[in-house]
């Protein structure tokens, strides 16, 4: 059973006269305890679009335009629509049913509280109970995400650790009233390659014991192949090719997807250039007609310039915004 | 640093323990005040005696002891400069931080809010304000708060700019944080620096504020001693007896300048 089910998603912003469109109609659904992984290029909208399941676009620059965010609670026949929720609602909902966590896990921190006492707060604000049960809730979350002498560590601040820990602090905070979703916003890219490895490992155990979906946001395709059971790959804005991580990485049926994975470094083949991407991304304020990727696309006919490509136009079975996959 | 600690603690507790310090009955007979009068009560024996033993900075026109009416001034100086002061923050904090921190049409309606109170010449708008509401120690530190407020909004107003954009605000809404709780929990504490700063400063304009008012009359009534009316009694009289301008002009002096040393030192951190 789907727990959230992303409809026709669509999230703008406002740039003097321009529209940039962000995220342009993106549908997806997420199960109760399956990761999903969303890869794209820097500014190809995978953390506008998941920043907007959660309502965070702040309106001073844009808003999410259409679309619909089906969530199941449990223990409901009916999904709620998130975006047709009051704001009050909302927020009882973020770190309580949905968390987050961030890129950078120095700057996600508030660095003049402990990181004790940013934890606290999420527990105080969704679950309450007395100082001390929320102290040894505190406690317990830190022992969870691997953190050692946690007594000692409660009071710390974020300048006093370590990247690393900083970020087992930020999954803390999040898990620490057992959301049933958690979205991770590029989890390791401000990490060390050995620390990386750590969290990521971290977050698979994680979502296994506490059985809660994970939906990881990254452009790193080997972070997704260890974790993720489904991939989406977004291109300026779209969801240009879905499946499960085996369709996509034994079988890549869209040209972006394909030349993605030729442009992966290998064991099998040393020495030698790695295959680029010719061009660059076009601007999300002056997108061609048709399909996005066609100026940099081996397989571009006239037929790709003109009208939105539909979701699946070469009927491989699954999503695959290309006539000639 | 530490020179205008010292000062300004000295002054805080000169100003609480003013009824002990100089009174002309004591509160219990183990401890008499050090200076043995009341600052309203006369004596016209003594009348514009210069500083002496018994008198230790002379007497006034309608012979009262300097000293204990400036004793009893600090009282009303400090506690207009901290009064007036707590309001202009509070004031400042919030119309800044709901600018700062909402944008748009809020951030529209104060900032022309406060480009129009800086507009106005603050010490004629105090005056025009006062004779409008009458003079009284509640009144001046009323309006003396209520009318230093923009600079403090401005500050606060541009720190949350910035601060806003900043990520944890974003994971703190995450986690379900509200509005309120972001600016007050996890706003404020970040520009408490700041803050400190401009509320030394202001204390200190603040006192000098009274000060001027009470100079010309627009201050507290000559019942309460507050050393700006102290010294506008006394400048009648600058030729004949220069210790009614000395005293007062220094308590000012000193104590303007210890807070603006502490601000001065708390910007250089």
């Amino acid at each position: 059973m789907s727990l959230l089910e992303v409809k026709h998603l669509e999230t703008h912003f406002y740039h003097e006269k321009s529209v940039i469109k962000a995220v342009d109609g993106v549908s997806l659904y997420l199960a109760k305890g399956e990761a999903v992984g969303i890869v794209g290029e820097s500014g190809c909208g995978k953390s506008v679009f998941a920043h907007s399941l959660l309502r965070l676009i702040p309106s001073s620059h844009g808003r999410i335009v259409g679309g619909a965010i089906m969530y199941h609670l449990p223990h409901q026949p009916n999904p709620i629509d998130l975006m047709k929720l009051p704001e009050e609602k909302m927020r009882s909902l973020r770190g309580k049913r949905m968390a987050m966590i961030f890129q950078e896990p120095m700057t996600s921190l508030n660095p003049l509280s402990t990181i004790g006492d940013q934890i606290a707060e999420a527990i105080a604000l969704h679950e309450g109970g007395s100082r001390a049960v929320i102290r040894d809730r505190t406690l317990e979350m830190l022992q969870l995400v691997g953190i050692p002498v946690p007594e000692k560590r409660i009071d710390a601040f974020p300048h006093e650790l370590s990247g690393g820990m900083r970020q087992r602090a930020m999954i803390a905070m999040a898990l620490s009233c057992k959301p049933d979703i958690l979205i991770a916003d590029e989890p390791t890219t401000a990490l060390d390659v050995t620390i990386q490895a750590q969290i990521l490992e971290l977050l698979a155990k994680l979502r296994e014991q506490l059985g809660m979906a994970l939906l990881l946001i990254t452009h790193d395709l080997g972070v997704v192949a260890e974790v993720a059971h489904r991939v989406m790959v977004m291109y300026a804005g779209k969801c240009v090719e879905e499946g499960t991580v085996q369709e996509i990485f034994h079988h890549p049926k869209h040209p972006y997807t394909q030349a993605l994975l030729r442009a992966l470094p290998s064991f099998g083949k040393r020495g030698g250039k790695l295959p680029t991407i010719p061009g660059a991304v076009p601007s999300l304020a002056h997108l061609p007609e048709g399909c996005a990727f066609q100026d940099r696309c081996p397989k571009v006919q006239e037929r790709c310039r003109k009208g939105a490509v539909p979701d699946d136009p070469s009927h491989v079975g699954r999503l695959v915004r290309c006539y000639y996959a | 640093m530490k020179v205008s600690v010292i000062i300004l603690l000295l002054m805080t507790l000169t100003a609480l323990a003013a009824p002990f310090l100089a009174n002309d009955r004591s509160f219990s007979s183990l401890l008499s005040p050090p200076i043995p009068y009341h600052p309203n009560s006369t004596d016209s024996d003594a009348i514009l005696t210069p500083p002496n033993r018994s008198h230790l900075l002379g007497t006034d026109d309608i012979g009262r002891d300097v000293l204990a009416q400036l004793i009893w001034g600090t009282r009303i100086s400090l506690s207009v400069g901290l009064v007036a002061m707590s309001i202009a923050l509070t004031l400042g904090i919030f119309l800044g931080g709901i600018a700062g921190y909402f944008g748009g049409i809020w951030d529209l309606l104060i900032s022309r809010l406060i480009e129009i109170f800086s507009c106005f010449p603050t010490f004629f708008f105090i005056l025009a304000l006062l004779s409008f509401v009458g003079p009284s120690l509640l009144n001046l530190m009323i309006v003396i708060g209520g009318t230093s407020w923009p600079g403090i909004a401005r500050l606060v107003r541009a720190e949350f700019f910035r601060l806003r954009e900043e990520e944890f605000v974003k994971a703190a809404s995450a986690l379900g944080a509200g509005s309120f709780r972001i600016l007050f929990r996890h706003l404020l504490p970040n520009i408490v620096r700041p803050l400190v700063v401009i509320a030394s400063f202001g204390i200190a304009a603040a006192i000098l504020g009274e000060a001027s008012l009470s100079f010309l009359g627009f201050g507290v009534r000559p019942e309460d001693p507050s050393w700006g009316s102290l010294l506008a009694s006394g400048e009648a009289y600058w030729d004949v007896a220069w210790w009614l301008t000395l005293a007062p002009g220094s308590a000012i002096f000193l104590t303007v300048t210890a807070f603006n040393l502490l601000g001065e030192s708390f910007r250089n951190r």
